[in-house]
């Protein structure tokens, strides 16, 4: 009879010690996301009050160069600038204020945003003479070879 | 604040009716993944076909404090619209890891409650290549033979061969085969962490043949712009979930012991 209570005694033992396990998991998941969307407000106030956005990209490593490509829906052409050093890649351009405002359903904070403004950090050196800039649609395609080590 | 006809807790997550959902026989699932393709085709078919929201879905211990207003209406971040025949889930949020699985799960008990015979689920499929594809393919799984079926007739749709998905279409594939729920589930080439309405339209060219409904992309071409603008924000936070749970796992070939 004592045998079993200690069996019983110990399954709840592991229980509770599963329990705390799954509740410390929870608790560390919950700190983490947290701090991510506190880094989400600060990011999105700050770039809110002077008036920017970020645009979207994605890199993609085509062996001896990289392409970059950066999303600028709404941006007026003639605006555009890039600025492409041996890490980083920045870019500016002005916002169609009309179709911003249509976007976002005429919201009132969203039509502060006037600008496009970012630097990408490139995952490798690259060589900026080599760079060539084509626009197709929304997308601006930078390639860029990588730079060569000395 | 809409009247509530029935509501119930299913995982943790509250469904609550407040609208007429009739008895659809299709569940379209339209959740924020790879180009936010299910996103945008889904808010497409609802804006299309003038369909309403009927039932909100939420979690208080899930989900961030979020009230969507929509013409002065405290919406639920989850909701479902309807026509009575086909019905659409759609998100204000993404999704956070913690949540895909629970919320996959009762995304197929409650079809299964409210009568849904086929679950389709629209989503991106992270082609890095997509730059230089002149149009997306589009490629298919399906749970049963019932699933695969409303793919006969339909060309161009490619049964997709071996490979990992990630995110709360993998849970619901899962749930729905091991449940016996028909599901078909629908992937467009797309960029990864761009939207891409031009996906969305060609999955919304096919759910309108297998769904036998008259939705045009026109619009949703020429709105393109637009549509990655509005967009532009719920891309970045989903591509942070979707790094965070694994979604990596997606780039490389599963191990085959054949």
């Amino acid at each position: 009879m004592s045998v079993d209570r200690d069996k019983f005694e110990s399954l709840i033992r592991r229980t509770l010690d599963r329990l705390s396990e799954l509740e410390r998991l929870m608790w560390e998941e919950i700190i983490d996301t947290m701090g991510e969307v506190e880094e989400l407000f600060n990011d999105r106030y700050t770039r809110l009050s002077q008036g920017v956005t970020e645009p979207l990209y994605t890199i993609i490593d085509k062996g001896d160069h990289i392409m970059v490509v950066i999303d600028v829906p709404g941006s007026i052409e003639n605006t555009i600038q890039v600025d492409i050093t041996e890490e980083t890649i920045g870019i500016r351009a002005k916002l169609s204020e009309d179709l911003m405002r249509r976007a976002m359903h005429g919201i009132e904070w969203a039509s502060r945003i006037r600008m496009y403004s970012g630097v990408i950090r490139l995952p490798m050196r690259v060589d900026p003479s080599t760079a060539t800039i084509e626009r197709r649609g929304t997308t601006l395609i930078i390639r860029v070879k990588k730079a060569t080590e000395s | 604040m809409l009247n509530t006809y029935y509501e119930e807790e299913i995982y943790g997550f509250l469904y609550r009716e407040y609208g007429d959902l009739g008895e659809p026989s299709t569940l379209l699932v339209s959740l924020p993944d790879v180009g936010l393709v299910g996103s945008i085709a889904g808010a497409h078919i609802v804006r299309e076909l003038g369909m309403k929201d009927v039932v909100g879905i939420d979690s208080y211990s899930a989900f961030p404090p979020v009230a969507v207003i929509q013409g002065g209406e405290p919406k639920h971040p989850l909701r479902i619209y309807s026509d009575g025949r086909i019905s659409v889930l759609l998100t204000d949020i993404p999704i956070p890891p913690p949540v895909v699985i629970p919320l996959a799960r009762s995304i197929v008990e409650w079809s299964m409650r409210r009568g849904i015979r086929t679950i389709i689920g629209v989503t991106g499929l992270g082609n890095p290549a997509r730059l230089e594809l002149e149009k997306p393919s589009i490629y298919y799984l399906a749970t049963s033979k019932r699933a695969e079926e409303q793919l006969t007739g339909i060309d161009g749709i490619k049964k997709m061969g071996d490979g990992i998905l990630v995110g709360p279409m993998a849970i619901i594939l899962k749930e729905s085969a091991r449940l016996r729920l028909n599901m078909l589930m629908l992937m467009a080439d797309s960029y990864i962490d761009i939207p891409d309405p031009e996906a969305a339209a060609r999955i919304v060219e096919a759910l309108s043949k297998i769904l036998d409904i008259r939705v045009g992309v026109e619009k949703l071409m020429k709105e393109a712009e637009l549509i990655k603008l509005r967009y532009k924000e719920l891309m970045k936070e989903t591509r942070n979930m979707m790094a965070k749970m694994g979604k990596g796992y997606e780039y490389r070939a599963p191990l085959l012991y054949t």
